[in-house]
């Protein structure tokens, strides 16, 4: 049997967090959960996940910043990032300037309020 | 025993707990907190309604400080306590082991609170700002923290803020929808619902005596409780099967719970789904919030009716 992979969901909204996690479990995924942007990097070279679910707006260390901490590093950048962003208007794809001028490359974003069964979908598609 | 693994403990600060009794039905001048609340557009970050001995609701209601003082019109009925805080656990999975042990430290170290309620992650609790410190170290030091944990505390960046709400009002969901939007609404039917009484002396006895279930009873459904007058704890556990603490009253009952982005940020939420289910004369027995959650426990029989009518004011994917 192969082995479940591990996704990493990451929001400061512990009731998305859980929303989600439960979601991807009820899909055979395993779940790694993280809270803001540092505990993130700590979980992702740590555990290695496949695909992170990544919320922008985060304490400490954002969205943004973990992306480019990632795709930036060669040992992480294979990693599958999906934003989860409640600026999506200002998403033109997803190599996107935000509102400091940096660019940042994601493999893929969903608007916040998130549709759960969308972002599921999004997560099969990346991860088959 | 091995020490209960948390992913996290959070504490936000400078609330004011706001409590109210009524008659339902005979004090037709006193308009309930939440739609006072809801009137001024000043939301709550948690409420809890409980209907006791049938006819006399509490309503229990979380507000930030800076929004409480915007309130036009006190009503005469409502009981302030100012300078509390919240302080959460997460994630509980819906297990009566760290919402028993919780109680028990609380109890064990006589720590009062003012109320309890819980969200889909989260059992949350409220306690004077006073007791804060003491509550966090206490947790900190009987629960199992990852090292990487968040801070207790988390710090606003409030330029980001700022730029957020001017330029994207959604993303603090500050805004209202005609239908407010959920991830769906969940009604769970055969489940017992159990109201206790008991003094302040006796909490830690209760939450030991709820973390002993844990190997006998799957998990809770519904949990809320609040500290009355005279140091009187009243607690309500809904399960799924009848438990074996001896309760004061206990009815079988439904549960329709859903979730739905930033609730908890969000006026009139609450008001608009009980205004919803009263219109329908549908009696409610529990109803707790916050979060991105909402729980309404109803008597036996209306869940369904519930439901539907809620379809009138939440979109329902």
């Amino acid at each position: 049997m192969s082995e479940k992979q591990l996704i990493l969901v990451v929001d400061d909204d512990p009731d998305l967090v859980e929303a989600v996690s439960m979601k991807l479990e009820a899909l055979e995924y395993r779940v790694a959960t993280a809270y803001d942007g540092e505990e993130a990097m700590e979980k992702i070279k740590e555990e290695k996940p496949v695909l992170v679910i990544l919320d922008v707006m985060m304490p400490r260390k954002n969205g943004w910043e973990v992306c480019d901490d990632i795709k930036n590093n060669d040992d992480l950048k294979s990693i599958i990032i999906v934003l989860l962003t409640a600026v999506a208007d200002s998403v033109k794809t997803t190599s996107y300037t935000h509102h400091d001028g940096k660019t940042t490359l994601a493999d893929d974003y969903i608007p916040k309020p998130i549709d759960l069964d969308k972002l599921m979908e999004i997560v099969k598609d990346h991860c088959q | 025993m091995d020490p209960i693994k948390i992913n996290g403990i959070r504490l936000n600060k400078n609330y004011v707990q706001v409590t109210q009794a009524y008659i339902a039905g005979q004090d037709q001048s006193c308009v309930p907190l939440y739609q006072v609340l809801a009137s001024n557009k000043i939301n709550m970050v948690s409420m809890t309604l409980g209907a006791i001995d049938n006819s006399k609701v509490f309503v229990s209601g979380t507000i930030a400080s800076k929004h409480f003082q915007q309130v036009s019109s006190p009503d005469e009925s409502w009981n302030y306590h100012r300078d509390v805080c919240t302080i959460s656990i997460y994630p509980h999975h819906y297990r009566l082991q760290p919402l028993g042990f919780f109680l028990y430290l609380l109890g064990s170290q006589k720590i009062s609170f003012q109320n309890l309620i819980f969200s889909n992650a989260m059992l949350t609790f409220v306690v004077d700002q006073t007791d804060c410190d003491t509550v966090i170290d206490i947790l900190s030091k009987n629960f199992d923290l990852p090292p990487s944990h968040v801070p207790f505390e988390q710090e606003e960046n409030v330029e980001q803020t700022k730029f957020l709400k001017r330029r994207y009002p959604e993303t603090r969901a500050t805004y209202m929808e005609k239908r407010i939007k959920t991830y769906g609404i969940t009604l769970v039917s055969d489940l017992n619902l159990c109201s206790y009484l008991f003094s302040f002396d006796q909490l830690a006895e209760y939450g030991h005596l709820i973390q002993s279930m844990q190997d006998k009873e799957d998990k809770f459904f519904y949990i809320s409780a609040y500290m009355a007058t005279l140091g009187q704890t009243h607690l309500f556990l809904l399960t799924g099967k009848s438990i074996s603490i001896p309760a004061r009253q206990t009815c079988t009952a439904e549960l329709l719970s859903f979730h739905g982005p930033h609730f908890g940020d969000r006026h009139s939420i609450i008001s608009r789904a009980l205004n919803c289910l009263s219109q329908k004369f549908i009696p409610v027995l529990q109803t707790g919030c916050t979060g991105a959650s909402i729980a309404i426990v109803l008597p036996e029989g209306y869940g369904q009716e519930a439901k539907t009518a809620l379809k009138d004011v939440f979109e329902i994917p």
